[in-house]
């Protein structure tokens, strides 16, 4: 193995030497080096200032939700961190049909859980049971998708209510009839959701309060909330008619700037200051917003593509993101400056966010 | 798998009676505006295979993975449904709808997915003024999904051809289940290839 990693190296060095100082969509040697904030590798919890990585109960993840709202999130305090867990009930092979693995209509699957770290008291508790997709307003509460029935069974649309419980644990329900949810983010004290139906067909809605729903973009999803929450920006893709992003005003779903696309953006991005990071279809594309206007500044190519980048430093240089690999997902660690996209570690991991605004 | 299928096209007249076939779905990915659907049925104990295709898009990505934007994962799918007048808020008319299904990452899973069209629950077409109206097959970005198979068919404002139409007389007359609605029981399957 030692060897191997060697002949990478070298290898590597002689590709760099080679090719001089142009643009790298990637180098093939990745960091030994971790990303900044909270992240996660396997059922380790990394990054907490000054301590040793967390055991969690399980790995992060979020099936229903894919990466359409962070699989763990921590409080705005810092204290929290809500995560998803996915209990299998059965064995699922992809590559088989469920007729041939005996999976019957209405056979319980799986039950989806979200767990709850107080890093202050060192406990991992369960929050939820049939519940999955976590959002943290600003004063503590946190809303999620909360499944009619608890078990996830084939066949069955899993149908939820969107819950918010506050931090004295009380919870009050604030979707108005059950539909297939996703708790995104908070936008001040606005929530975000998407709501999934037939086709994988997404709507962006707004809560203004419990059963108050708004249409916010219909057949399409967040991108991020701008730093004070006022505004979305939001993408439609080709489906849906022309590809394009808009900013809308999260209190009312006005439309204050628009970019028509040659190519569809994809949700669960960041926003910084006047700067939009974004997946596009061939890497990370990121926008400018102002002046009642978007443009596109930048294209990082990103070979399979980087998913839930995240700006790291207060002027929108750096991003960090990740990629799905045969191996589970990758680290990228990605320089506007330099134009080029690192790897940084080979551990399959998740990024822990939190795309409400403000914090 | 794909080279029996590519082996197995024939000539329809050498096909015997269709009372006795059996018939499965296949998805060849190529393009999310330009792969491949297929209807391949046999007549048990006979092996031998007959296949029709059509074009068919799938997805605004080839990222299986991507809810809501990624093509349709690999892999074999149970049917658990057919409906000739289904009525989605943004699906209608004919339709299959297959089982849930985790992507290549393992943790991701596809839901709600369909082959279907754009059209209206009676199997019409409504066309407005709008760039792109849902029930209305206007035009090749028609082809885009958000993971689902997608057929086309004819409008009153472009001459796509009845794909859909003939993906469903070939289901029902070569082996598909003659019933509509849930069909728990329905041995007839999709193979989407890697």
């Amino acid at each position: 193995m030692a060897r191997v990693r060697l002949i990478a190296l070298l290898a590597a060095a002689l590709v760099s030497a080679g090719c001089g100082a142009s643009r790298s969509e990637e180098r093939p040697t990745p960091e030994r080096v971790g990303p900044p904030g909270l992240f996660t590798v396997g059922s380790r919890l990394y990054g907490l200032s000054g301590r040793s990585p967390v055991r969690l109960a399980g790995a992060p993840v979020s099936p229903l939700a894919g990466w359409m709202s962070p699989a763990a999130a921590q409080s705005a305090d810092g204290r929290y961190v809500a995560y998803n867990v996915w209990r299998k009930l059965r064995d699922d092979d992809p590559a088989r049909s469920w007729r041939d693995q005996g999976i019957e209509p209405g056979d319980p699957l799986a039950i989806p859980q979200i767990r709850l770290v107080d890093l202050e008291l060192g406990r991992d508790e369960l929050l939820a049971e049939g519940a999955y997709s976590v959002a943290w307003r600003g004063d503590g509460a946190l809303a999620y998708a909360r499944g009619v029935e608890r078990s996830y069974r084939a066949f069955m649309p899993y149908d939820t209510e969107l819950i918010v419980r506050a931090r004295d644990g009380a919870e009050q329900r604030w979707s108005a009839y059950p539909a297939q949810y996703v708790a995104v983010a908070w936008a001040a004290d606005r929530l975000i959701a998407y709501r999934i139906s037939a086709g994988e067909h997404v709507d962006t809605l707004v809560f203004g309060r419990p059963g108050r729903e708004r249409l916010l973009v219909e057949g399409g999803t967040l991108v991020a909330l701008s730093p004070d929450g006022s505004k979305a920006f939001v993408e439609e893709g080709a489906a849906s008619g022309r590809p394009r992003v808009r900013v809308v005003d999260v209190a009312t779903g006005a439309t204050q700037a628009g970019l028509p696309l040659h190519e569809g953006m994809s949700y669960a991005g960041d926003w910084r200051r006047d700067l939009v990071v974004a997946r596009g279809g061939s890497g990370l594309v990121v926008f400018r917003v102002g002046g009642g206007e978007i443009t596109i500044v930048q294209e990082l190519p990103v070979a399979e593509g980087a998913r839930e980048p995240r700006f790291t430093d207060p002027t929108g240089t750096q991003i960090i993101a990740s990629r799905d690999t045969p191996q589970g997902a990758v680290f990228l660690r990605c320089d506007r400056e330099r134009q080029s996209c690192t790897e940084l570690q080979s551990e399959p991991g998740r990024l822990i966010y939190n795309p409400s605004r403000p914090r | 798998m794909r080279v029996l299928a590519a082996v197995a096209v024939l000539a329809f007249s050498l096909a015997p009676a269709a009372s006795a076939a059996n018939g499965w779905w296949t998805f060849d990915r190529n393009a999310n505006l330009k792969s491949v659907l297929s209807w391949t049925w046999t007549y048990p104990p006979d092996p031998t295979r007959y296949t029709r295709s059509w074009r068919a898009g799938s997805g605004t990505t080839t990222n299986e993975c991507e809810k809501g934007k990624g093509w349709l994962p690999a892999g074999w799918y149970t049917l658990r449904g057919h409906w000739n007048d289904y009525g989605g808020t943004v699906i209608k008319g004919r339709v299959w709808w297959f089982q849930d299904k985790y992507c290549a990452n393992g943790t991701t899973l596809r839901t709600e997915l369909f082959i279907h069209t754009e059209e209206t629950r009676e199997r019409g077409q409504y066309c407005t003024a709008a760039y792109d109206d849902p029930f209305c097959w206007e035009r090749e970005a028609d082809y885009y999904s958000l993971g689902c198979i997608k057929l086309s068919r004819p409008s009153p404002v472009a001459g796509f051809p009845a794909d859909m139409a003939g993906a469903h007389s070939y289901f029902h007359t070569y082996g598909g289940s003659p019933n509509h609605g849930d069909l728990p029981d329905d041995a007839n399957e999709l193979y989407v290839f890697s």
